[in-house]
């Protein structure tokens, strides 16, 4: 019996190859989501431009599935492409000025409307957003990847391609500016 | 390389001598402020996992797609036609007629060869134009499926 809940990602990526529609299919059940919420984070929530991505991220391991070397993890190939497509974008459009626009006024929106409503945990939750929103791109992605997606920091330094001390080091400084910026929310705060 | 990357690089390579020991003690107690981020760590990571999102279907249905017009096997000419007939067997009846009343005025242009003959073709034509938009098919898809 074909069980393809229980294939690893690389065995689906070569049934993919051979143009098996229910490898694809299994494959895009596990990382769409994820995928498109990383985009989501990354591209200040630009939905229609984060679909696009989305799309053409799996276009490529429909169109190039042979790209991939089997004997390597896929996941990790896959957020590598994904990490290209952004920085490319960052690049073409410079969106770090807009998105510290997009960002601000959303929370100021956000707060303005009903302050004394939200909770703690709303809160904290639009404080982080506009906290993310405002640092540096490849450091934000450094972060995401580390407590969003899971990955290990020699994995991430060889998606970002650069040194792991590279990936510490950005990290430290999110931790940093983080636990700074959100004091207030500490538990004996 | 900014001093942090340098003090990590030296905590992965011993032998590395680019920090002094009083600038290594200093990113030190930096590295002890963190545990201010590890009071919060634990709600940072929920918040940034509890946001997640979803593609539209349209997405899917647009990458299937694509994956059908590349693995699946080219067909012939009739084989689409046949295909076409399934998919939609009243879009192919109106492009059969649309085609037929046009070879059949063409015709009967060349035979009655004054204007009013022409004038009633144009308005024929016309009326099979709209007959092709009620029947959402247009003279290129005839043009493209009878090819």
């Amino acid at each position: 019996m074909d069980n393809i809940k229980a294939e690893t990602d690389e065995n689906l990526v070569v049934r993919i190859a051979q143009g098996d529609k229910k490898a694809f299919d299994e494959i895009y059940a596990r990382y769409n989501k994820p995928l498109f919420s990383f985009y989501m984070k990354m591209l200040s929530r630009d939905r229609e431009k984060c679909e696009d991505f989305l799309q053409d991220l799996f276009m490529i391991l429909i169109e190039k599935p042979h790209y991939f070397d089997s004997t390597r993890r896929f996941k990790p190939w896959l957020y590598s492409i994904a990490h290209n497509m952004i920085k490319n974008e960052y690049k073409k459009l410079e969106v770090r000025k807009v998105m510290d626009k997009n960002a601000e006024t959303e929370f100021v929106k956000s707060n303005l409307s009903s302050p004394e409503n939200l909770t703690q945990d709303a809160l904290f939750s639009n404080k982080l957003d506009l906290l993310l929103a405002k640092i540096d791109p490849e450091v934000k992605e450094a972060f995401l990847l580390k407590y969003k997606v899971g990955f290990q920091i020699d994995e991430i330094a060889k998606m970002m391609n650069v040194k792991e001390g590279t990936i510490k080091s950005r990290l430290f400084y999110v931790k940093k500016y983080l636990s700074q910026n959100l004091a207030e929310f500490k538990p004996n705060a | 390389m900014n001093e942090l990357e340098k003090y990590f690089d030296l905590l992965e390579n011993k032998n590395s001598d680019t920090m002094s020991l009083k600038e290594l003690a200093e990113l030190e107690q930096e590295l002890g402020d963190l545990n201010d981020f590890d009071i919060l760590e634990s709600r940072i990571a929920s918040e940034i996992n509890s946001e997640d999102y979803e593609p539209s279907a349209q997405t899917k249905t647009n990458l299937d797609k694509a994956f059908n017009s590349k693995f699946k096997p080219k067909s012939s000419g009739i084989i689409s036609l046949v295909a076409f007939e399934k998919s939609s067997p009243w879009k192919l009846m109106a492009t059969a007629a649309s085609i037929s009343l046009v070879l059949f005025l063409s015709f009967q242009m060349g035979l009655n060869n004054n204007s009013s003959s022409q004038l009633n073709s144009f308005f024929l034509a016309d009326s099979i134009d709209n007959a092709l938009v009620d029947s959402n098919v247009t003279r290129l898809d005839s043009a493209i499926y009878f090819h």
